[in-house]
């Protein structure tokens, strides 16, 4: 019995491992990211998408249903969209792998990389509870002396950033992957579709990666929970301003873009451009459209993609974020 | 009994600045006063118990350990910095709750734990569900005390935690620190306010300059201070008479003589000349002496001394 009993009594329990902690630095920075009203908008906005894909995807799926609803449909459409989806439903009764296929993959090529500005206002948001407020409160510092060196604080960190973009991306596009090939008549559109699947998450798993990592510099570039939400939204803004102009002028202006740059990794990925080709020798109709938007509009899904520059920008973003991590998150 | 923290030969350098000049110490068990003024050396030695910095010579051991990137060992310090780190935003036990769970206990275990220590720190209930951006300097030197101990840390540094608490809050936590003393925490202190220190510690630890200036007991500390002098209030009825009989015999220092009063203080040399000395010097003196009182001097008067 002590001398004088300050009321203090060790723990008995056993301790847990490095993993654990790590993941409770990033459970709590999610819980307090997604406390955020605004955050939880956007999760309401990214699942609404889904539903949105979903319904997409089920009236593909219900032109080869006869006598489904979808026709009565159809037929109050104009001479010109009834020749495309004529086409279509043509192409999936006769060649329903290769049509199933080039349906899923382009449309989950438009609804992953358009459904990634979710996750770009998502980032802004978020940036001020990955490393900001921890070297306002100076909190490596106290982790420090509960065992958790820098290296497991920034996996945490890092933790925080990848599961908020695994709800607002990967985990949509899973979902609606999922449930699109519920909804289908037929089960062979698992295995039929099982390419837009795998780009899909190729596409989404590495750019979410390279943004989490990315997020986490700019976390770090100041103590200033405005600084750094703003620093981020301006990096995306002014970045996506040298698009246009890149385009008309040096074509490596527009690497300065980091949504630009993920956009090549999604071009890379799903390779779309061979397929379009196949779906325009199906459908001659749908041929003409592809013809008359390169023409005029240039869209995303008919480019090539760009590897090299984009490559060496996310390159150089990711070392210099690397490098402002290292050097601000210190003890002191 | 075996040190909690040894160094030998320890340095630490930033550019061409010393922040520890070659220092070796050893710090036994129980409650140990770190003092030194601002840029003694203080903070970086905390720095390298705490295992945020590394020396750049020599070695320190902490439970026989380097404390240098090794969790194992860190999981046995609790730290309480001087500094301001606690999230403004945020209520005291969540983030309690979250730093023993990230210390490796169990969501309910952590739980109670939070409670516990908050409860130890003498953080009244009442402002638990406030966010700690309101709490005043004192209740966030309560929560850091209690983030400190969260862990069953063996070894707690605690970097001037009295500084902005009222003299009631300073005597509870002080109370606290003994208790935990007693209980086999080895606690190592640094303040600035030497009289809690003296209280509080046993032994203390002087750094200026990068260098340890006196170590050990306070006793020990002042016989180990060159030029220290021994203090002395005697009261007698002639008290300038017996002042210059001493000063005439050369064993003083010096001495005050408060006027219409019948007590002297006098510095002595050297106490052991002195004391083979003094019957003589009194009897030739003719005074009549009352009362003879050694004026154990403070902590502050040793700091004042040994950092002069």
């Amino acid at each position: 019995m002590p001398l004088v009993d300050s009321g203090y009594h060790e723990y008995e329990g056993s301790y847990r491992g490095v993993w654990y902690r790590r993941a409770v630095i990033t459970s709590a920075g999610l819980r307090a990211c997604l406390a955020n009203p605004w955050m939880k908008r956007l999760v309401t906005l990214a699942w609404t998408f889904v539903l949105v894909q979903v319904t997409a995807l089920f009236f593909i799926g219900q032109l080869l249903v006869e006598d489904s609803f979808v026709f009565g449909l159809l037929d109050g459409m104009s001479g010109f969209w009834q020749g495309i989806f004529g086409g279509i439903k043509d192409w999936l009764f006769d060649r329903p792998e290769e049509s199933v296929h080039f349906v899923y993959n382009f449309l989950f090529f438009q609804f992953a990389t358009k459904i990634s500005f979710v996750s770009f206002i998502a980032l802004a948001i978020a940036i001020p509870n990955l490393i900001t407020t921890d070297l306002a409160s100076r909190a490596l510092l106290v982790y420090s002396s509960k065992a958790v060196n820098r290296f497991d604080y920034l996996i945490g960190k890092f933790g925080i950033a990848l599961g908020l973009l695994s709800i607002l991306w990967l985990g949509p596009v899973i979902l609606a992957w999922t449930f699109g090939n519920l909804l289908a008549p037929d089960w062979k559109f698992f295995a039929y579709s099982r390419d837009a699947l795998v780009n899909s998450v190729l596409y989404v798993v590495v750019s979410m990666t390279i943004l989490s990592l990315v997020a986490l510099g700019i976390s770090a570039i100041s103590s200033k929970e405005k600084s750094t939400g703003a620093a981020w939204i301006l990096i995306w803004l002014f970045g996506n301003a040298f698009i246009p102009i890149g385009r008309n002028t040096a074509a490596w202006l527009q690497n300065l873009s980091i949504s630009h740059n993920i956009d090549q990794l999604a071009l890379y990925f799903f390779k779309l451009r061979q397929d379009l080709f196949s779906a325009a020798d199906a459908i001659p109709m749908l041929g003409q459209v592809f013809d008359r938007m390169g023409r005029r509009l240039e869209p995303l899904f008919m480019r090539e993609a760009e590897l090299g520059g984009a490559a060496v920008a996310l390159g150089v973003m990711l070392l210099t974020a690397a490098v402002i991590v290292w050097r601000r998150v210190k003890p002191e | 009994m075996s040190a909690v923290i040894e160094a030998k030969d320890l340095s630490r350098w930033y550019g061409i600045v010393m922040g520890l000049n070659n220092i070796s110490f050893s710090i036994e068990p129980g409650l140990t006063g770190l003092v030194g003024p601002n840029g003694a050396g203080k903070s970086t030695l905390i720095q390298i118990i705490t295992g945020q910095l590394q020396p750049s010579s020599g070695d320190l051991q902490v439970f026989g350990e380097r404390p240098w990137n090794n969790p194992g060992l860190l999981k046995r310090i609790g730290y309480c910095p001087e500094r301001e780190s606690l999230p403004t935003e945020l209520r005291p036990q969540p983030w309690l709750h979250g730093l023993a769970m990230i210390s490796g206990m169990s969501r309910s275990e952590a739980w109670q734990k939070a409670e516990s220590t908050l409860e130890l720190a003498g953080l009244a209930r009442e402002h638990w569900h406030k966010r700690m951006g309101q709490y005043s300097k004192g209740m966030r030197q309560r929560v850091k005390l209690a983030q400190a101990l969260i862990h069953d840390p063996d070894l707690l540094i605690l970097d001037e935690p009295m500084n902005g608490l009222d003299p009631m809050g300073r005597q509870e936590i002080s109370n606290i620190l003994k208790g935990l003393a007693a209980q086999g925490k080895n606690i190592l202190i640094s303040s600035h306010i030497l009289a809690e220190l003296e209280t509080l510690c046993r032994n203390n630890l002087i750094l200026n300059w990068g260098r340890i200036i006196a170590s050990g007991a306070k006793g020990d500390i002042r016989t180990s201070v060159k030029d220290w002098s021994e203090q002395l209030a005697i009261t007698c009825d002639q008290p300038e008479k017996l002042a210059g009989r001493l000063f005439e015999a050369g064993v003083l220092n010096g001495f005050d003589v408060e006027p219409g009063s019948e007590v002297l203080v006098i510095r002595v040399k050297n106490a052991e000349t002195f004391y083979e000395q003094w019957t003589r010097l009194l009897l030739d003196s003719g005074v009549t002496v009352y009362e003879v009182r050694g004026q154990s001097r403070s902590l502050q008067d040793i700091f004042e001394k040994v950092t002069a």
